[in-house]
């Protein structure tokens, strides 16, 4: 039989302690670098569901495009006017709704100190 | 090497690296073992992981204790939190002490922290703290290099594979580990234990139809020889052999089958398991595949779901650059965007040929292709496929963001229709589309385009000049018969045409792509599939339809198969339903395998004497065959047998087929029978095939060739591959298959030395009449009859036995006129005395029976229903032949007359 690699040995009180450590650690990890990157993600993924859906990309790529593809003088002023009249209004929607989901990080970024703040500070408030 | 991972040692002492493929576990600490991969290195730390088990049970403690606390807290503070509110707004409760208050706040602040807190438990229990990657196939050198010691590994990154572990499976492992004085042990009987009872392997056996799933592992002599206790180092084989079964799994995490995988190659006693269930390995590890794949696809059209690539479908006002399609919408589906919505996997055993359409598509011109392939191999699928590469951006940049949109012919014509006349359409069409910006039409069957019209054309009339100049590619389908038909008429459309030849998807492929409509079936059927029927579709379409091609038939077998597991009270696909669904739709009886069946085989030597008198030989030959095939002991690669049946005229050659026919292969109707003596010339060819074809609507048959010897010697050749293979090629090109049939050449060869031979020099004769085969036929031909049978004579006595079947058989169509008929010996010497001709078999006294029995019994009939209106009651065959107006004396009277 080969040696056994390792022997038992005791568990102390000072590693239930790193237990709780690691814990905290862990869940510091997870709620500031874990959940903003998925945040960001979902951002990320929101911004290009509503670009697509506005179809803004294609717009400003094909901004001096004819309407429709039919090259005719007709066709270029009435594409223009018409781009040049939707880009401000899709545009304000995708600025918006980026805004709010930035809120929503910033939010996330600052609840946790905002709770442990009210847990520390509740006592000496006035009720 | 077809692995994506390489288990591996380092001799620390030697330095030297060796491969390893025989799961030995690793109990030398001079050794270190190790996976590579393509880009990473697994090793395990020991003390890292003995520092996780000794930890393992105070974390558990302190997670139990964190999740109490945690509920308590919110349990705590919905009470609280309501009193808080209600005195706040003085509804029902007011004027709380400021202590009560600021309690009932700092709880309600604590409940808001305990749920961040079982946030984070819930995030980091149900997944592995990191996520393996899809590792491709290694190159062979990594393994050589591994060998040879040359083994660069400074551009690998080195990982630990515990963080690849589900918190389960790590449970389940730290759980095995027992201490003993020495200290830690891993004790693999308990790790099969709690592996076998975990609801992943449960599911898993389940649906390898293995239903008493955990008993039977359980029960496995497992001994201390064959799987002892392993000391503490062994865990670091036990976790990188689960690991390595994870990535051959293409799995993201290591999950509790993934070790029991392990375990069946390191412990290989466990397999026999398997193989007393008659399922293997792959079968094994197609199923955790398959649930791994199924519940990643989950999500998959999910537009949160950030593993998945998001379908950009161009948005609400993408016509204004792309160009405007108002026709080409009413006559279209835009495949990308279904697949976008349904999910799914397709083109599967198609890589080769969807690249090859993509090079194609990527040319600035005659970008068109016809995909040209057997009916069934998945043509269709091809664009599919296309598509979905293309949703998930795994095409050229060129082709990125392309639309496919499939043309319903049905709704081209009532739209063309509509606007009164197809040519006005066509001319819409061509300006929508000259404006139209990345856009693929596809056509399904481009033939039907051929065979559809309005009264003034076929389409194609109209759509010529779009399918030659047109803006956009343009992909189309077709079959290899319809191609030739097409080239002929059509040539100038071709040109602009490139031909993708699409073959038959390998079976392999085929069972993944079964696989993937087991959950669709399920859900759609509420019923339940197993995997071992899977892999039974695929064998048995094989060996019994080989005139279809995968994957058509064997997905066409399990719709009807999950339709028929449907109907039955236990809901669940089985290899047993399978064979039965098979035996229904090929009319096979013994597929099923039934006791009815394998009854009827056994006594079918028996049935056939009921109704067929002597020829014994001739008669075991063909049960034997049948009772080969049943029990899938023959060549499925072949017919089931070649007879040839030799004897002079009458002596039941003919009809030994055709009782063996209605006995077995279900009636009459199963026999395809040439009678070779019609056909002299190449010309007759067409009529051969034509008489051979209806083997593809019965292919469980029984081929007669009547007077071979008398067959040209061309038609002798085409019948040699027949012979051999079971393959007859028709002037199309099509395969005929014979492999589940018996065929059977009936020749008078010699009939007159047999006939002439006295009774003691018949072998003689017989041996002689052997020895003439050669005359007529060449060696090779002669060589492929598994048997050659000569009839024997009949006699006097067979001829009285033949009599009595045939009196039998008119005695029962009368009853079920409800007329009793009786006879007796006289009749029968009667007959006999007449129908006995040496020489002539059977064929006089068939002939004695219609003449002088069923033309007078008629005769009788009729008279007696003139008189009274009715049919006679009883007849009495006896008295007929007193009394007969057509008796022999008067007939050869009437003769002399």
């Amino acid at each position: 039989m080969l040696p056994m690699l390792s022997q038992k040995k005791s568990t102390t009180i000072f590693d239930y302690a790193g237990l709780h450590l690691s814990f905290v650690q862990d869940f510091i990890l997870w709620w500031y670098v874990d959940i903003p990157t998925y945040l960001l993600g979902i951002l990320k993924r929101i911004n290009i569901v509503l670009l697509d859906s506005t179809s803004l990309p294609i717009i400003l790529k094909g901004y001096l495009k004819p309407w429709r593809n039919d090259y005719n003088i007709a066709g270029w002023v009435v594409g223009m006017f018409l781009k040049t009249v939707y880009i401000p209004v899709a545009g304000f929607v995708v600025i918006v709704a980026n805004g709010a989901l930035l809120l929503v990080i910033l939010l996330q970024l600052i609840l946790l100190p905002l709770i442990i703040a009210m847990i520390l500070l509740n006592p000496f408030l006035v009720p | 090497m077809t692995k994506a991972a390489i288990t591996a040692y380092k001799d620390k002492i030697t330095n030297q690296m060796q491969v390893y493929n025989n799961y030995a576990v690793v109990l030398d600490s001079s050794f270190e073992p190790f996976i590579v991969t393509q880009f990473d290195i697994f090793t395990v730390v020991l003390e890292k992981l003995e520092e996780e088990i000794r930890y393992h049970k105070a974390r558990e403690v302190f997670k139990r204790l964190k999740r109490m606390i945690a509920t308590g807290i919110l349990v705590l503070a919905i009470p609280m939190g309501a009193l808080y509110v209600m005195n706040l707004f003085g509804v029902g409760v007011s004027g709380l002490p400021d202590l009560f208050i600021i309690f009932a706040k700092e709880v309600v602040y604590l409940a808001a922290l305990a749920i961040l807190v079982l946030w984070h438990d819930l995030a980091t229990t149900y997944d592995a703290p990191k996520l393996l990657t899809r590792y491709p196939v290694m190159d062979d050198f990594i393994a050589e290099s591994i060998s040879q010691n040359t083994m660069q590994f400074s551009h690998f990154k080195l990982k630990d594979p515990l963080e690849y572990f589900h918190p389960m499976t790590k449970k389940i492992l730290y759980e095995a580990i027992v201490h003993s004085r020495e200290g830690y042990e891993c004790n693999t009987q308990k790790l099969l234990q709690f592996v076998v009872k975990h609801e992943h392997t449960q599911r898993i056996l389940k649906r390898l139809e293995i239903d008493d799933a955990g008993e039977a592992l359980l029960q496995v002599p497992i001994t201390d020889d064959s799987a002892p206790t392993f000391p503490f180092m062994a865990m670091q084989s036990f976790l990188l052999y689960a690991l390595e079964q994870a990535i051959a799994t293409k799995s993201f995490q290591v999950y509790p089958e993934h070790i029991l995988l392990a375990m069946f190659h390191m412990f290989p006693v466990l397999k026999d398991v398997l193989k007393q269930y008659q399922v293997d390995m792959t079968t094994f590890e197609k199923i955790i595949e398959w649930y791994i794949i199924t519940e990643q696809f989950k999500g998959r059209t999910n537009m949160f779901n950030l593993k998945q690539p998001y379908y950009q479908k161009g948005g609400i006002v993408d016509s204004w650059v792309k160009g405007y399609t108002f026709y080409l919408d009413k006559i279209s589906s835009n495949i990308t965007e279904i697949i976008s919505e349904r999910g799914g996997l397709y083109g599967i055993g198609h890589t080769k040929e969807i690249n090859y359409l993509m090079s194609i598509l990527q040319k600035s011109y005659d970008a068109n292709t016809i995909l040209v392939g057997d009916p069934g191999v998945g043509k269709s699928s091809i664009i599919w496929g296309l598509a979905q590469k293309i949703i998930e951006g795994d095409v050229p940049p060129s082709l990125r963001g392309l639309i496919i949109k499939t043309i319903d012919i049905n709704r081209f014509l009532s739209v063309g229709n509509d606007l009164g006349g197809v040519s006005a359409l066509i001319e819409k069409l061509s300006v929508e589309l000259k404006n139209q910006v990345g856009t693929i039409l596809f056509f399904d069957e481009l033939e039907v385009l051929v065979t559809t019209g309005t009264g003034q054309g076929s389409t194609i009339s109209y759509l010529l000049p779009l399918l030659i100049q047109s803006p956009v590619p343009i992909v189309g389908t077709m079959t290899y018969a319809q191609y030739n038909d097409f080239e002929k008429q059509y040539p100038s459309i071709l040109q602009s045409f490139s031909i993708v030849r699409v073959d038959e998807v390998s079976t392999e492929d085929t069972y993944s792509i079964l696989a993937t409509k087991v959950e669709e079936y399920e859900k759609q059927y509420n019923t339940f599939i197993s995997f071992p029927a899977l892999g039974e579709i695929l064998k048995m379409t094989q060996i019994y339809m080989p005139n279809k091609r995968f994957p058509k038939k064997a997905v066409e077998v399990l719709d009807q198969a999950v339709i028929l597991a449907s109907r039955k009270p236990e809901k669940k696909l089985t290899r047993e339903i399978v064979r039965e669904t098979i035996s229904e739709i090929t009319k096979i009886p013994t597929i099923a395998a039934s006791q009815g069946s394998a009854h009827t085989l056994l006594n079918l030597e028996d049935k056939i004497h009921e109704k067929y008198v002597n020829q014994d030989s001739a008669v075991r030959a063909i049960v034997e065959a049948l009772q080969r095939a049943q029990t899938m002991l023959r060549n499925t690669q072949r017919p089931i047998s070649v007879f040839m049946f030799l004897g002079p005229t009458g002596v039941g050659k003919t009809e030994l087929a055709k009782i063996t026919a209605r006995e077995y292969f279900g009636g009459d109707y199963s026999v395809i029978r040439v009678d070779l003596s019609q056909f002299k010339t190449a010309a007759d060819m067409p009529s051969i095939m034509k008489i051979l074809e209806k083997v593809t609507v019965r292919p469980y048959s029984l081929l007669l060739l009547d007077e071979i010897e008398k067959a040209p010697q061309f038609i002798l050749d085409m019948f040699l591959r027949l012979f051999d293979e079971g393959v007859i090629v028709t002037e199309k090109g099509d395969n005929l298959y014979f492999n589940n049939s018996i065929i059977i050449c009936t020749s008078n060869i010699g009939s007159d030395l047999l006939l002439n031979a006295p009774p003691e020099e018949y072998n003689q004769a017989k041996e002689t009449v052997l020895n003439m085969l050669p005359e007529y036929f060449r060696p090779e031909f002669i060589n492929r009859f598994d048997k050659t049978i000569i009839f024997e004579p009949l006699t006097r006595d067979h001829i009285v036995e033949i009599c009595i079947l045939n009196l039998n058989e008119l005695v029962g169509k009368l009853a079920l006129q409800g007329i009793t008929a009786e006879y007796s010996e006289r009749t029968i010497n009667f007959l006999a005395d007449i129908g006995y001709n040496p020489g002539m078999g059977v064929r006089p006294l068939k002939r004695a029976i219609q003449d002088y029995i069923e033309a007078n019994i008629a005769r009788y009939m009729l008279e007696v229903q003139a008189q009274s209106g009715n049919h006679p009651d009883y007849v009495n065959i006896d008295t007929i032949i007193d009394t007969m107006t057509n008796s022999p004396d008067n007939q050869d009277n009437n003769l002399i007359n």
